[in-house]
């Protein structure tokens, strides 16, 4: 017969209570995300994905990484302009803070999910899943859908407003 | 009547948003005195004296080409997921509006910042996503350079290659219009025109500024 050490059970107490602190941390549920597509890529080995990511709850949240099947390497990028009218992306490796009681829309020219290196061809009417990964709010898998490459928001930025009035391309 | 209030709030609420806007979305853009919205260049620019590559592999002497025609330069790369293509994307959107009676007086010209990646053949490939009548341009390097610092561009800045060597390449944002009148360079689209604001220029422009002034 073994006697357990009354240091042992509170030990073993312990822990599982740490455990479920840090259960009740991944339970926070991820953010809505809803409208993700991708423009299908005019060129074969990038392409970007925006999305509307929706409120968090009251504490935030970030998103820290992504990551697909249809891709080598996924990375959160943000296109910017500098002063002298330059555009450049930055990778941002401290992730997208998805603000509490608002959330983040990622849109063209703005913020982004960039994919690198497409194992598979992207074509328009396809349907992918990406893989996104919130600090808090742990992993959520979404559906991505390929859109026309040309028909998306009128002027970028995804201020204008959709402008439906395109013929059939067929450029 | 009473939808012009409406619209007046809306346009209001779409100028705030577009204020909000700190990843460079344009401001709304104004009609100048000669009622166009392209943001005037200080000083016009004449059209480079430069020959380069077309997307078919087929030299491209700029001035013969373009000779007393609206045109349009956007300097960028292919390899570029989202300004590039999304700016080509909204021309090809202000094309399909227009009539090709407008259209084919019109050059839309995409000149690579990239030429190592982007060979002929890679521009084939990207320019076929976009309109047909599109002319995607490479050549050397320093030829590139030498004519975005003719038109007082900034020049391309390329980042470090990453463990896959793939690299990513600054370029400038806006779009320049090159007119019939002089050929010279007037007018700039910064990033986040309005496809209704091109189509409004591009209207008023085919046939030059002088035709289009009020």
């Amino acid at each position: 017969m073994t006697r357990v050490s009354p240091w042992l059970v509170a030990l073993a107490l312990l822990v599982a209570a740490v455990g479920c602190a840090d259960d009740d941390a991944a339970e926070a549920a991820p953010p809505e995300v809803t409208g993700a597509e991708t423009p299908e890529p005019a060129a074969p080995d990038v392409a970007a994905v925006y999305a509307t990511i929706g409120d968090p709850g009251p504490d935030g949240d970030t998103l820290v990484g992504a990551s697909t099947d249809v891709a080598e390497r996924v990375e959160l990028h943000e296109s910017v302009i500098d002063d002298d009218g330059s555009a450049r992306m930055v990778e941002l490796e401290d992730g997208i803070d998805v603000a509490a009681g608002e959330g983040v829309v990622l849109e063209r020219g703005g913020l982004h999910v960039m994919l690198m290196g497409l194992e598979t061809e992207l074509a328009e009417g396809d349907r992918y899943e990406l893989t996104l990964e919130f600090e808090r709010g742990g992993e959520v898998t979404v559906d991505v859908d390929v859109v026309p490459t040309v028909g998306g928001d009128d002027g970028g930025g995804g201020h204008g407003g959709q402008d439906e009035a395109h013929g059939d391309d067929d450029g | 009547m009473t939808a012009r209030p409406l619209a007046l709030a809306l346009a209001g609420l779409g100028l705030l948003l577009l204020a909000g806007c700190e990843t460079g979305g344009a401001d709304a853009l104004e009609a100048g005195q000669d009622g166009i919205l392209g943001v005037p260049l200080e000083e016009p620019v004449a059209k480079p004296d430069v020959v380069l590559t077309d997307h078919h592999g087929e030299p491209f002497d700029l001035r013969a080409e373009t000779d007393g025609e609206l045109t349009l330069a956007f300097f960028g790369y292919a390899s570029c997921p989202d300004i590039c293509p999304v700016h080509m994307a909204n021309l090809t959107s202000v094309f399909d509006r227009l009539p090709s009676t407008v259209t084919d007086r019109i050059n839309v010209l995409f000149v690579t910042t990239d030429p190592a990646r982007d060979t002929p053949e890679a521009l084939e490939v990207f320019m076929g996503s976009f309109d047909s009548d599109f002319v995607g341009l490479t050549g050397d390097l320093d030829e590139i350079v030498d004519l975005m610092t003719e038109l007082n561009l900034p020049r391309p800045v390329f980042e470090e290659p990453d463990d896959d060597g793939f690299y990513e390449v600054g370029h400038p944002a806006q779009v320049l219009a090159f007119l019939p009148d002089d050929d010279h360079a007037h007018y700039a689209y910064p990033w986040g025109t309005r496809q209704s604001d091109f189509t409004h220029d591009l209207r008023a422009l085919v046939d030059g500024a002088a035709a289009a002034r009020p």
